[in-house]
């Protein structure tokens, strides 16, 4: 990890509220799929905010963020040229799985999943993802590696599927959920019910935690999730923010 | 210029140390920058036994704030020994002074006994404040005649420094300073987490699950200020003063209060670099008024 001040190559609303956020990367320590950065919101709010890398090129990387509170409204008025500070690569990455992946986004989980998919994908695998949101206003327009097979799935049926992913998941498909090992990020209960399917299908399940951060870097302990090990809390900065679904204890 | 710091018969090398359980043992940070520039790191704070710490959520942001409810979580004297004094051990340089937290004078007492041996441990800092813990701090940390027997009693296990750390949630901080410094102090951290609470109004429920928690930051700064201004009139022993450091300005103001050191603390979050800024920034405005060495700023506010 270091901290760099870099500089915005390209900040545009994607989809309604959704913002990619593209900027300069010192490559000396290249983000994997799973990892996230912080970025500083410069004074109000005081605490930098973590967000999931959600592409990394030579010499520069991505997030995908929703303008939602305070800090994400003063990053959607950053401009092409603008410097921001930066904290990262943090946290450890998904781990490649040993079956097919099978990726499920929800909401701004989407941001992880897209560089997990193009990742992967780059290095011969043929990922399943599956994209979930409320309507299709939520859903920007994916650049997606061609060997990714995409599911979308929408509360109103506007795109795709009419239904969760998990009901998604419950239905009819072209593929077998045991055949696949799970890789999800989105809210808390999308992650619960990709457990809960991993835990049905015998399958292994990686899930990609959020959770409010103070320092990010695993000296705080402000940010933990309760396991199921005999160390009770683990932080999600430092010891995940990716886990195997099976130490969470799901509430 | 001298920025040493003296406190007992040890030297500080500068007045810029980082606040308990805002950097771990330095470990994470080291990555970040190099800590050998520091003068102090306060560790998180050690207990005889491992705490797994409060349950979820620890933290919630204020305005120009955040309160925090950990729960001293820390691996005990064992897991310090084994996990973090070899990387103690490599650190140059910068002073590792060890927080210490207990819920009895034993606790507190054993936890200096079973790693005093440790040669890379520079000395103490008492937590008799933190707000956090239900059997813990509070009761000590508000009374001054269980301050000054406890102060004694600890200053009596070691040589090394012993700095006692203090709550502003009293009635009057000045008379626990004083306490301290009757059982022997040798130093007086000022202040700990002003006790504060926040409720999501749409859950009507408090923010985080210990309901109040220890407020940080830039909106703490001025009560801290406030009670090393004057704490420093009523001890002779040194002040390390704390509370929502955030620039060099900010450490300044603590100086020319009557603080003999600093700590950053909250801004250690939002910029890791913060310390040396804040150091490089006290050295800029020592030479541009000048000023020789740290007691000069004590001349200015009587």
């Amino acid at each position: 990890m270091n901290q760099q001040q870099c500089k915005v190559l390209k900040n545009m609303e994607i989809a309604r509220d959704y913002y990619e956020l593209e900027f300069t990367w010192d490559n000396k320590s290249e983000p994997k799929p799973g990892q996230f950065l912080t970025i500083n919101p410069n004074g109000v709010p005081l605490l930098r905010r973590p967000f999931a890398f959600s592409s990394y090129q030579s010499g520069k990387a991505a997030i995908i963020y929703k303008k939602i509170g305070m800090a994400t409204k003063g990053f959607s008025v950053l401009r092409e040229g603008d410097t921001i500070d930066v904290l990262g690569p943090l946290g450890n990455p998904f781990t490649l799985p040993e079956k097919r992946p099978l990726l499920i986004a929800g909401g701004i989980g989407l941001g992880p999943m897209i560089f997990t998919a193009n990742y992967l994908a780059e290095n011969s695998y043929s990922p399943i993802l599956v994209v979930g949101a409320r309507d299709k206003s939520l859903i920007p327009e994916l650049n997606l590696n061609s060997a990714i097979k995409v599911n979308y799935c929408t509360d109103d049926g506007s795109l795709g599927f009419k239904g969760n992913v998990a009901e998604f998941l419950g239905s009819q498909r072209d593929f077998s959920v045991s055949d696949c090992e799970i890789m999800a990020c989105g809210p808390h209960i999308m992650l619960k019910a990709c457990h809960e399917i991993a835990i049905k299908n015998n399958i292994e399940c990686q899930v990609s935690l959020e959770e409010m951060m103070a320092c990010a870097v695993g000296a705080c302990y402000g940010c933990v999730v309760e396991t199921t090990l005999d160390e009770k809390y683990k932080r999600v900065c430092k010891d995940g923010p990716v886990f195997n679904s099976r130490v969470i204890k799901w509430t | 210029m001298d920025l040493k710091v003296k406190i007992r018969d040890k030297f500080l090398q500068n007045p810029v140390g980082t606040a308990s359980g805002t950097y771990g043992y330095g470990e994470e940070y080291g990555e970040l920058i190099d800590i050998n520039k520091l003068g102090a790191i306060f560790t998180k704070a050690v207990t005889v036994l491992p705490r797994e710490g409060n349950p979820l959520p620890r933290l919630t942001e204020t305005p120009y704030g955040m309160i925090n409810s950990i729960g001293l979580a820390n691996g005990g004297v064992d897991g310090f020994l084994s996990k973090k004094v070899p990387f103690l051990n490599s650190v140059k340089n910068c002073a590792m002074i060890i927080n210490v937290a207990g819920s009895t004078e034993d606790e507190y007492s054993n936890v200096i006994k079973m790693i005093d041996h440790v040669d890379s441990v520079w000395g103490y800092e008492i937590n008799i404040s933190c707000p956090n813990v239900k059997t813990g701090g509070l009761a000590f940390g508000t009374d001054p005649i269980q301050v000054e027997r406890l102060t004694s009693t600890l200053r009596k296990l070691t040589n090394k420094p012993v700095i006692m750390k203090l709550t502003p949630n009293v009635t009057d901080i000045t008379t626990v300073a004083v306490a301290c410094e009757a059982g022997g102090a040798d130093a007086i951290s000022c202040i700990n987490t002003v006790m504060g609470m926040k409720i999501d109004i749409h859950k009507k429920q408090p923010s985080i699950y210990q309901k109040t928690g220890g407020l940080s930051g830039p909106a703490i700064k001025p009560v801290g200020v406030a009670a090393v201004y004057r704490v420093t009139k009523k001890v002779s022993i040194p002040v390390i003063g704390l509370g929502g450091i955030m620039n060099a300005d900010d450490a300044i103001e603590y100086l020319l209060a009557g603080a003999s050191a600093i700590q950053v603390g909250t801004a250690n979050f939002i910029d890791p670099n913060t310390p040396i800024t804040v150091l490089e920034g006290i050295k800029d405005y020592m030479i541009n008024n000048g000023l020789t060495k740290i007691s000069d700023f004590h001349n200015f506010i009587l």
